[in-house]
């Protein structure tokens, strides 16, 4: 566990809305803290069917960050409806490369436990593209 | 000695009587007629010695069958002798000896007194018999054929055979003859009995095996199948010959099979993993088909293949595919829930001691959750919180803490949050209420109601005792923490926590959701 969530700030995540899925209590207070730090606005989900309604009704976040078990669903299907909406998507995931299906692997991952560092320099990059 | 019944018996002893000729002629005839017939050698070779023996009126009839080593001959039958000697073995020592000439070149010896020829080997012996007169017949059945062995006649007075000698060619014509013609017999009837031997044992394998087995020409054509094949599908083999067996394959699995055996001529096999139709099961399972070019005509070749089941082996690794996913989703997802807990505990504790101790216990709480969770056996909620009671390890757990509710299974997902849950509300016990005291009462209850369709879990935690009410806390502890944030948003629940003079309630109202 590296240090807090402010030593790779570099303001790109300030007022950024994320869409974010765990369904870890621990896990998700931990993100959510590091991300509002950020700047962030957050939106949490635990589970998909709230998140997949979420994400088909509201304007698309800046970017999303899922877990992909959430209470044992596969967070695939919201994956597809963000990508296709040009959303970037992190997964945040404790499977290896070899269970994730192909069609996924290209897609950014990172893999838990995750440092907060690792989280928000990864954001910040894809924000930046 | 003639057996009973022998046609022999129609024949009188008296091959010296005027009629001498005819009767020769008689017995020859009906020897004749036995010899064609026979299929028992040593029968044969018996009545051979008999009928000689007895048309020529010889005292002793003798057939000797050359031994392999072509040194040696050994007597097989007899008439006039002890039949305890049939078996036994002369050896010829002398090359240039009668019987050595005899059985080399095939020149008959008559001798009509044994006494005035020293170049006969065995005279020695047929002096001990009392034999004087004797002629030695080779036994073969015509020129340029194998010599088989000699048909030995002598009497005890001395006697030239001369005039009977065509008479004995013919008789030792015929039993090589038949000789050779019932040895061919047995040869071929061993080369048969071995064959079906050998074809019984080739059919057991290829209809006993627990696999397909079946033979196509290029171009997936079957030309032949085991009956494993209609055992399976259900389809006789005259439909599935030819291109007719790629019915019983699944239509999805059909561009699988056609690219196999595309491929399979260039890769020297043929492989593929396809869905056969199985009339028992009523469903498709899976096979894997392999094939290897054999026997090559016109330089054409018969793929000689097998379809074996392996419909469990893919269900076993579909299934540890999702183990070993499930596996490092629970390993990496407890490591983060153990870092959150220990931030947790961290921000809520007073002191180094109070985290130590407070971080040790609830890891065991993690800990039996895990426990719980590794098990075999389906969950129950009365489980989970006997586990949790019995960890307390204090005498009078069970008067002080009452359990009431109904069987009730959990899913795994919920296992650990309750867990840490009851945790929580236990050490609060032990520090200020009825566990602390030894007095009072703590009732856990709970039942299933179903709202809207969905089984609706409700729990409730209610502790009485006598103690004061505790002091405000601006912090929001763990157990707070863990109950009104983390319960609604792990497992959906809503709850409800009230900590006062005399009485601690949790209420719980939890979504059991259909997935265990």
């Amino acid at each position: 566990m590296s240090g807090g969530a402010g030593e790779v700030e570099d303001g790109t995540l300030a007022g950024r809305r994320l869409l974010v899925c765990e369904d870890e209590f621990y896990v998700a207070v931990r993100l959510e803290r590091a991300l509002l730090d950020a700047g962030a606005n957050v939106t949490l989900f635990a589970s998909l069917a709230p998140a997949l309604a979420h994400a088909e009704r509201e304007d698309s976040p800046d970017a999303a960050l899922l877990d992909i078990n959430l209470r044992g669903e596969l967070s695939f299907p919201l994956a597809d409806t963000l990508l296709a909406r040009g959303v970037p998507v992190i997964f945040l995931s404790g499977y290896d490369t070899a269970t994730i299906p192909p069609a996924y692997r290209d897609v950014a991952r990172l893999q838990k436990p995750v440092t907060l560092a690792q989280l928000t320099g990864r954001l910040g990059e894809l924000l930046r593209r | 000695m003639p057996a009973d019944g022998s046609p022999l018996d129609a024949f009188p002893a008296s091959s010296r009587a005027p009629d001498a000729a005819l009767h020769q002629h008689e017995m020859l005839a009906a020897f004749a007629e036995l010899a064609i017939l026979s299929e028992d050698i040593d029968l044969l070779l018996q009545e051979a010695c008999d009928y000689v023996r007895r048309a020529v009126g010889a005292d002793i009839v003798l057939l000797y069958r050359q031994n392999a080593d072509r040194r040696s001959v050994e007597l097989r039958a007899g008439a006039g002798i002890a039949p305890s000697l049939i078996g036994s073995h002369i050896a010829q020592g002398n090359d240039q000896s009668l019987e050595s000439r005899l059985l080399r070149d095939g020149e008959p010896v008559i001798v009509p007194d044994v006494r005035d020829e020293p170049r006969l080997e065995t005279r020695g012996l047929l002096r001990s018999f009392d034999q004087r007169g004797l002629a030695l017949i080779p036994l073969r059945d015509g020129p340029g054929t194998p010599m088989l062995g000699l048909l030995h006649i002598s009497t005890c007075a001395p006697r030239d055979f001369s005039a009977e000698f065509a008479f004995l060619r013919i008789y030792a014509s015929l039993v090589a003859a038949s000789m050779l013609r019932i040895d061919a017999l047995r040869r071929r009837r061993d080369e048969q009995a071995a064959r079906e031997r050998s074809e019984w044992q080739l059919r057991l394998v290829l209809e006993g095996i627990p696999q397909l087995v079946w033979c196509a020409e290029p171009g997936a054509q079957w030309r032949w199948m085991g009956p494993q094949w209609t055992e399976v599908t259900g389809r006789d083999p005259d439909s599935s010959l030819g291109r007719g067996w790629l019915d019983a394959v699944h239509p999805e699995d059909a561009v699988a099979v056609e690219e196999a055996w595309g491929a399979a001529e260039a890769r020297g096999i043929f492989e593929v993993e396809c869905r056969i139709w199985h009339q028992h099961d009523g469903t498709y399972r899976w096979y894997q088909g392999r094939a290897l070019p054999t026997a090559f005509e016109l330089g054409e070749p018969t793929w000689v293949g097998t379809f074996t089941d392996v419909e469990d082996l893919r269900a076993l690794e579909a299934r540890q595919a999702v183990l070993v996913a499930e596996l490092q989703h629970r390993t990496r997802n407890l490591l983060a829930v153990v870092e959150g807990i220990a931030l947790q505990t961290m921000a809520a504790a007073d002191s180094q001691e109070a985290f130590e101790t407070s971080f040790h216990d609830r890891l065991q709480a993690l800990a039996r959750a895990q426990r719980l969770l590794s098990g075999s056996e389906k969950l129950t909620l009365r489980h989970l919180l006997e586990t949790e009671r019995d960890a307390l390890g204090i005498v009078d757990r069970e008067s002080l803490i009452t359990l009431d509710g109904p069987d009730v299974l959990l899913p795994s997902t919920m296992v650990q949050t309750l867990a840490l849950m009851i945790h929580e509300l236990a050490t609060n016990s032990r520090k200020h209420g009825v566990i602390a005291r030894g007095a009072g009462r703590i009732a856990i209850r709970w039942q299933v109601n179903v709202t809207g369709g969905e089984p609706m879990l409700d729990l409730a935690w209610e502790e009485t005792g006598d103690w004061p009410a505790p002091a405000a806390d601006s912090r929001r502890g763990f157990g707070r923490e863990l109950i009104e944030r983390a319960l609604p948003f792990q497992l959906g629940a809503s709850s409800d926590y009230r900590i006062a003079a005399g009485a601690v309630t949790c209420r719980l109202h939890v979504p059991l959701g259909g997935a265990a």
